[in-house]
């Protein structure tokens, strides 16, 4: 399972208590060390497992708190639309406002994410045919006076 | 817990109260404090208010949508101040994200002349009141400052 240090912990705390609002909370723990670890290192089903745990500890503190967002968070980002398994939003004061909204947020990245266009390539072709030369004003040049 | 809370059209609020500072609060925001040492802190913590609780609910709850602060702005007719230069005491800071999340807000107090930066008031969620300049506070408000007057 993921270990982390002390400073990641402390950093979580940090951004659990100094977020004003859910968004702010997913944004600052997005870029917290501690989701770069559980992103990368765990499977769907240890992440589940594991918020099923900090979740139901009792009298949980503030780094329990903030952990169980990193793992919640980890697990919708990595694992949310693809999973069978469900995490319960419910057991955390902002879960279900941080799952509708990133809910919404894949949704819209699917449906207006445009087609990437080919790459633009020229296609030099050899001039078989008459091989006249055209002028700014795309009319013909009369041979002989290519020089002007 | 929640209160009646309106705008000025009557539109309802939505707002929650928070409840105690747990002692493990209070050593986090001790470091915060050492982190953020030209902030000064004006008042205690509390967790009844946060930011925008203290800018647009006078300090008696915490309100944490995008939405309902949008629609304070609007209905409450708070104008967009474009030049930072025209900031007056009694305006208001909302720092918002890049998504456009209202994160942040405060309230400004004073106006600092050699720099030309705004001195805000602002409550770090269940921390302090804070007074300080207005990029000094925790990266995860803002970045996008915008300025605000009262034009009831």
């Amino acid at each position: 399972m993921t270990k982390l240090s002390r400073k990641e912990l402390i950093e979580i705390a940090h951004v659990l208590i100094l977020a004003n609002t859910p968004l702010s909370l997913l944004k600052g723990l997005r870029l917290s060390s501690a989701m770069k670890k559980f992103r990368t290192e765990c499977s769907a089903q240890e992440l589940h497992d594991y918020y099923d745990s900090v979740t139901a500890r009792p009298g949980q503190s503030e780094l329990t708190v903030a952990l169980s967002y990193v793992v919640f968070i980890a697990f919708l980002l990595e694992h949310g639309t693809v999973s069978p398994l469900r995490v319960d939003p419910g057991r955390l004061h902002w879960g279900e406002y941080i799952q509708s909204y990133l809910t919404k947020a894949d949704a819209h990245s699917q449906y207006s994410e445009i087609p990437k266009p080919s790459v633009p390539s020229l296609h030099v072709t050899s001039n078989a045919s008459s091989g006249i030369l055209l002028g700014a004003d795309g009319l013909p040049i009369r041979r002989g006076m290519e020089h002007l | 817990m929640t209160i009646r809370l309106e705008t000025s059209k009557r539109t309802g609020i939505r707002n929650v109260q928070g409840s105690d500072i747990s002692a493990f609060h209070r050593r986090l925001y001790s470091e915060i404090h050492k982190s953020y040492s030209l902030a000064k802190a004006r008042t205690d913590m509390s967790a009844v208010y946060n930011c925008h609780g203290l800018t647009f609910a006078s300090r008696r709850t915490r309100i944490e949508d995008t939405q309902d602060i949008l629609k304070i702005l609007q209905d409450d007719r708070w104008e967009k101040i474009d030049n930072i230069k025209d900031v007056l005491p009694g305006d208001i800071v909302v720092y918002f994200s890049q998504e456009g999340e209202a994160n942040h807000s405060g309230i400004i107090v004073g106006y600092e002349e050699t720099l030309h930066l705004p001195i805000v008031c602002s409550k770090w969620n269940v921390g302090s009141e804070y007074v300080h300049s207005l990029a000094y506070c925790p990266e995860i408000y803002g970045p996008d400052k915008r300025f605000y007057r009262c034009r009831l």
